[in-house]
């Protein structure tokens, strides 16, 4: 048996607890891991709200990412070496979690961890890193010239500034608070809007005729949304990638989209890395450690055992915008 | 002779249907890829509306009004295809210069070419409908569909799509609001009418679309239309809005758009016949004559002659789909 975090009702106010569960078995193609370390996400909240893309089936244990080492593999020739790796790893959604002691995961969803790197800093190798690279080739796919993002002092958002800083990609960041504002200044950013300034339409507006960004990377939905679309010039694209607003999207001016050409879409990193196959992921996580590689050592702005979750969540919660909230799936103290 | 001026329908205020006046409007040079056409018959349609009011591609008032109809080219300018065209009988979508009006001035490449067996009448309204069904009927195509969700499907362009659905085997999964367009459906021989204003219809049509795998959806309506009609879809479905009757904009579920893979886009004829060749829009018209007699049939409730704009607009403004008017823009 092992010790996970689990939740069995969608609540917009998630409340997880500790359950005993059986260890998993790894099937074919699948590895066992044991996990060390693994953050708390906006998507794992999200998951536990029932407002995730897919919705969990229930019971579930929560947790998309983290570190850990390979103890089983299942059968199948290509994993058996994997046996004994420090790997980062993301669970596979709908059947495990990364809060476990104990993770079941697809094999190629675990990348080797180098060993200058721990299990703390290699448990958020994925999700944003990987969520970051999957925008920067949409922005090259697309030959835009200019994005724009909203929640941008979250990390996944501040790694983006710093890539836009490096690459010379002008992005509009949009923020909520005047502290973010400025701590987007202290990266370099200049382009930083505050969505709740009574100016932000207008300002926001001047901005998109100057820059004339065409893309958009959007993780609050609701009537932000449609203030971005009706923004931005014609021909543009609007992903959506969250609802941190936990509102439906509205106020899309229908002029816009079909005279302007305008559309509006969204975008999933589980359903992202499913279209790649094994080869093109490892293409992709390649890139991640040049482009992202150097953002990985994201700061840490609380380490708990799992059954501090309580006291965790809420730290993540006060805090979203700062550094990363890490548990630590096989300690309990 | 030459012509020197045309009795033309303008509007001269936004909004304001009794700023509606014939006006005697001098005639331009003609551009080199420019036909002079001798206006036959105009329809009204929505875009006439939401024209007059100010909120469909705005022009410096006053205006002559009027964006489709049918006539003989009279001149050309010295561009070769444009003059191919005189003495030819078309339909027409109009340039700066409106269809309500004796001449009318338009681009040689906005012109279709009239089969003998199509009247006036029917040219008239060649167009704006029946062209946008076929830019519909070209997505349906283009993506394999064998089934797609209408809303406003009662509308005179909803009608037309169900009928061109039914003759391409396309299951269509029709959207209206009232018992009476219900009615109205079914005895055209629609399949699957749900009335959104009925308890429980979401579920019903959700149950429908989901056996038939739907992915493609068109919506005339925006507001909260958008949201269900992207909520009916299957994975990866897109919901095309090519208008906004509800005078709402679009929304939309986050979810829908993220774990669905979903899409929202527009749908704009003007946007396909910028990228049509010239050979293949007049093809797609030719095309479209074929099926004007019965599938893109238009019906005409009232004629009016250029004088009596005004009062149509008037009528036409407060019933919407349910009336269609014809203006005569000829003397007899």
């Amino acid at each position: 048996m092992m010790r996970a975090l689990a939740f069995d009702k969608f609540l917009p106010d998630p409340k997880p607890f500790i359950k005993e569960v059986p260890i998993p078995t790894p099937g074919p193609g699948e590895v066992l891991v044991k996990m060390e370390a693994a953050p708390i996400n906006p998507s794992d909240l999200n998951w536990m709200k029932g407002v995730y893309g897919i919705k969990a089936e229930l019971p579930a244990i929560g947790g998309f990412e983290g570190a850990g080492t390979i103890i089983e593999t299942g059968p199948g020739l290509f994993t058996s070496f994997l046996k004994g790796r420090r790997v980062s790893c993301i669970a596979a959604p709908g059947k495990s979690g990364t809060w476990a002691e104990y993770m079941v995961t697809k094999s190629h969803y675990c990348t080797k961890l180098k060993d200058h790197f721990s299990f703390e800093q290699g448990a958020t190798f994925f999700i944003n890193p990987m969520t970051a690279q999957m925008f920067t080739e949409k922005i090259s796919a697309g030959k835009h010239k200019a994005a724009i993002q909203t929640a941008a002092a979250s990390s996944l958002g501040k790694m983006m500034v710093k890539w836009g800083e490096r690459t010379k990609f002008p992005i509009i960041n949009i923020v909520r608070r005047p502290e973010q504002v400025e701590m987007l200044k202290n990266l370099g950013s200049m382009y930083i809007l505050n969505s709740t300034s009574p100016t932000f339409k207008e300002e926001l507006s001047d901005l998109c005729k100057i820059l004339q960004p065409t893309i958009a990377f959007d993780a609050v939905s609701g009537e932000l949304t449609g203030v971005i679309m009706n923004a931005m010039p014609d021909n543009s694209i609007h992903y959506v990638y969250g609802a941190l607003s936990g509102q439906d999207i509205s106020g899309i001016n229908t002029r816009g989209l079909y005279f302007g050409n305008k559309l509006l879409g969204g975008l999933w990193l589980t359903s992202w890395m499913q279209k790649k196959t094994p080869f093109e992921l490892k293409l992709a996580i390649g890139a991640v450690q040049r482009n992202f590689g150097h953002t990985f050592n994201s700061e840490i702005t609380g380490r708990f055992p799992l059954n501090k979750y309580g006291e965790a969540i809420k730290t993540f919660k006060s805090n979203t915008s700062s550094g990363k909230v890490i548990l630590y799936p096989s300690q309990i103290i | 002779m030459e012509v020197q001026s045309a009795a033309s329908v303008r509007i001269h205020a936004y909004g304001d249907f009794d700023s509606i006046v014939v006006d005697q409007v001098p005639i331009p040079e003609l551009q080199d890829t420019q036909v002079l056409i001798r206006v036959e018959c105009a329809p009204i349609n929505v875009s006439d509306l939401a024209q007059a009011l100010g909120g469909y591609q705005r022009k410096n008032i006053p205006f002559t009004l009027g964006n489709e109809g049918s006539g003989t080219v009279v001149k050309s300018g010295s561009h070769a295809y444009a003059q191919s065209l005189v003495g030819k009988r078309v339909s027409f979508i109009a340039d700066s210069y409106g269809t309500y009006a004796e001449y009318s001035i338009a681009s040689a490449f906005s012109v279709f070419p009239l089969k003998d067996t199509v009247t006036f009448e029917q040219g008239a309204s060649l167009i704006v409908n029946p062209m946008t069904v076929a830019y519909m009927v070209d997505k349906l195509k283009e993506g394999n569909h064998t089934s797609v969700v209408i809303d406003a499907a009662a509308s005179a362009l909803g009608k037309m799509l169900i009928r061109w659905c039914k003759l391409l085997n396309i299951t269509a999964v029709n959207l209206v609001r009232r018992q009476e367009q219900v009615d109205i459906l079914a005895s055209i021989g629609a399949e699957h009418i749900f009335n959104t204003s009925d308890d429980g219809w979401k579920d019903a049509a959700k149950a429908v679309t989901s056996q038939l795998g739907t992915k493609i959806g068109f919506d005339a309506i925006a507001g909260s239309a958008t949201q269900d009609m992207l909520d009916l879809l299957a994975e990866e479905g897109v919901v095309y809005v090519y208008g906004g009757l509800s005078g709402q904009p679009a929304q939309a579920s986050p979810m829908s758009l993220i774990g669905g893979d979903k899409t929202v886009k527009g749908l704009w004829l003007v946007n396909w016949l910028k990228v049509l060749s010239p050979e293949r829009k007049v093809e797609v018209g030719y095309e479209i004559q074929d099926l004007i007699g019965d599938v893109l049939k238009t019906d005409y409730h009232t004629e009016v002659g250029l004088d009596g704009v005004k009062d149509a607009f008037k009528q036409y403004s407060a019933k919407k789909t349910d009336s269609k008017f014809l203006i005569r823009s000829r003397r007899a």
